[in-house]
């Protein structure tokens, strides 16, 4: 080195320059001061700022899929719950239509049965009072008969007779 | 005192005396007079009335009981007899028949004696009959 102090001393010695040095070194910590406030700091910054929004990212990606499962877990059990009330509703609806079936449907038996007694009774009503007139005229047809008979055949022995007859009914009945 | 003046009743109950101070042979005639006086007297025409009580005085004079006797021909004595003796025993008295035909009757009698009615008729019967067929019950009848 040609720029090495001709003096002895250390720097002579081992041929440094102490302005050279000190100059490189003014350079260097300038360089290392403008690099920092530049590069690295901006740099940081970014990656700061890159990290915090990842991390926000992945804290709001953890929280909506929490979000998500509670969402499913509460759906899950509001269909179990409607599905459980759906059920328990369209048993007590069975119930009570099969209730309201039976109720109709015994109504309309008794009421068939009623209707089916009062026929029959209306029938047997009708019935006897046919008999009833049938025996009648039946009854009046066979005493006009049997008197038409009598009058055409009586005698004044045959009325003896009976005189005879009703007198000796008559005794007995007093006897 | 004028006859016109008496009551029927009165007429009867002298007719009476009359009729049973006369011998029976006599009363025919002993009718007869009663007639005339009646018809002296203007009074013919209410004969059936004074007969009637004429009929009754007799009845009581002699303790006998009237019995209307309806039959379906005129009775003779021998028929009516039995039916005399029945009534009788029945109201415990004596009776007078008087009779009455009726064809409707056809054979048989009622008699009407006091409060008692008997009918032994056939009128009766078949009308008994009739009201037993008529009261019978369906199910009798239907079988």
């Amino acid at each position: 080195m040609s720029s090495a102090a001709p003096g002895g001393g250390f720097a002579g010695r081992f041929g440094l320059d102490v302005f050279l040095l000190l100059a490189q070194v003014v350079n260097f910590l300038v360089v290392l001061f403008v690099l920092r406030r530049l590069v690295f700091l901006p740099l940081l910054k970014t990656l700061r700022h890159r990290r915090e929004t990842v991390e926000a990212g992945l804290r709001a990606a953890a929280a909506a899929a929490a979000e998500r499962a509670a969402a499913t877990a509460e759906r899950q059990r509001v269909l179990t719950d409607a599905s459980a009330d759906a059920s328990r509703q369209l048993r007590a609806a069975e119930e009570e239509a099969n209730l309201l079936r039976d109720r109709i449907f015994r109504t309309a038996q008794e009421e068939a049965e009623a209707m089916h007694d009062r026929a029959e009774h209306e029938a047997e009503s009708i019935k006897t009072q046919a008999v009833t007139a049938a025996a009648q005229e039946v009854g009046d047809l066979a005493v006009d008969i049997a008197e038409k008979v009598l009058a055409s055949q009586m005698t004044a022995a045959g009325r003896a007779r009976y005189r005879a007859a009703a007198l000796r009914s008559l005794k007995k009945e007093r006897a | 005192m004028r006859a016109r003046r008496l009551s029927y009743r009165a007429i009867a109950r002298a007719f009476a005396e009359v009729l049973s101070d006369v011998p029976v042979v006599r009363r025919p005639a002993a009718l007869r007079a009663c007639a005339r006086f009646l018809e002296r007297r203007g009074l013919l025409h209410r004969a059936p009335a004074v007969l009637a009580l004429l009929d009754e005085e007799l009845l009581q004079r002699t303790g006998r009981q009237r019995a209307s006797v309806v039959t379906a021909e005129e009775l003779t004595p021998r028929a009516g007899e039995p039916i005399e003796r029945f009534l009788r025993r029945l109201v415990g008295v004596p009776v007078s028949l008087r009779e009455t035909v009726n064809a409707q009757v056809r054979a048989g009698f009622q008699a009407d004696v006091g409060d008692l009615f008997v009918d032994a008729s056939l009128l009766g019967q078949l009308q008994r009959l009739r009201a037993s067929l008529r009261r019978a019950h369906p199910s009798n009848v239907a079988e």
